[in-house]
């Protein structure tokens, strides 16, 4: 597999750095955008919380 | 060791075929991006149109709508032989007693909405696209996909398939329903991509090659 991975790289590379870097491209960010997903970020941000403590404890 | 570059060479060719071009995901995500600009504006009313009278308009009936982008097309690996995109139309009731058959209702009044936007556009020459939507009544046993409204461009093959969900208050300690659960495990999953970048090569290949077999 890891031939495949290397033959794919530069132009996955490049589409993934597009829509990091531009608000324009509908990457999730973008249609996550909206006020609607708030609650929705910050649920995924207590989760992620929860999983930590629980990993330290 | 041979048979080793063999079966490389065969998923090589395979994954060429499957995977879009730059340029294809560039013109699938400005047709998505059309649609939904179009469907998100149909709170504020038909701008192009008026709804007819016995059809219920969407500020009749949810104060907010928002596409969000469920499988494939959200985490970036379309398959060239299966140009479909999957949306949430996320809404807000207008009240707090919405009627119990909401989400049926919300497809149907957008679908009509929809078509009359389309007539409307395509009248006055500014169709980009020649579009078919239709509201498909699917055969599940799962209630929430019991309905979804498809749009499709003839032209390109471009299409939307679109579910709806009630928004909800979230909480880790509440059980979520089933129509946020597709929502929530996609935007897990590209939280944790984004955290892991240099795994993502390998999840968008072994996700083409997955639904190839499937």
């Amino acid at each position: 597999m890891s031939l495949l991975m290397t033959d794919h790289k530069a132009s996955n590379s490049n589409r993934e750095k597009k829509l990091q870097n531009t608000n324009e491209s509908p990457s999730l960010e973008y249609w996550m955008s909206s006020d609607i997903f708030l609650e929705l970020k910050t649920y995924l941000q207590g989760i992620d919380s929860k999983s930590v403590s629980k990993i330290a404890a | 060791m041979k048979r080793k570059d063999d079966i490389d060479r065969h998923l090589i060719e395979k994954l060429e075929l499957l995977r879009l071009s730059d340029d294809e995901q560039t013109r699938i995500e400005i047709f998505c991006e059309y649609i939904a600009k179009i469907i998100e504006k149909a709170t504020s009313q038909g701008k192009f149109s008026q709804i007819k009278p016995n059809e219920m308009s969407m500020s009749g009936l949810v104060k907010e709508i928002k596409l969000f982008p469920l499988g494939s097309f959200s985490l970036g690996h379309l398959r060239r032989d299966h140009l479909i995109t999957d949306f949430s139309l996320v809404f807000e009731p207008l009240t707090e007693n919405s009627p119990e058959n909401i989400r049926p209702l919300v497809l149907e009044t957008l679908f009509n909405y929809l078509k009359s936007e389309n007539e409307a556009i395509s009248a006055a020459g500014l169709a980009r696209y020649q579009l078919d939507i239709r509201l498909e009544h699917l055969e599940d046993s799962n209630e929430n996909k019991s309905c979804c409204l498809f749009i499709k461009d003839k032209n390109s093959g471009f299409g939307i398939r679109i579910v709806a969900a009630k928004k909800v208050r979230l909480h880790p300690d509440l059980k979520i329903p089933a129509d946020y659960e597709a929502i929530i495990q996609i935007a897990r999953v590209h939280q944790l991509l984004k955290r892991h970048s240099d795994l993502r090569e390998n999840f968008n290949t072994y996700c083409l090659l997955l639904k190839y077999w499937r």
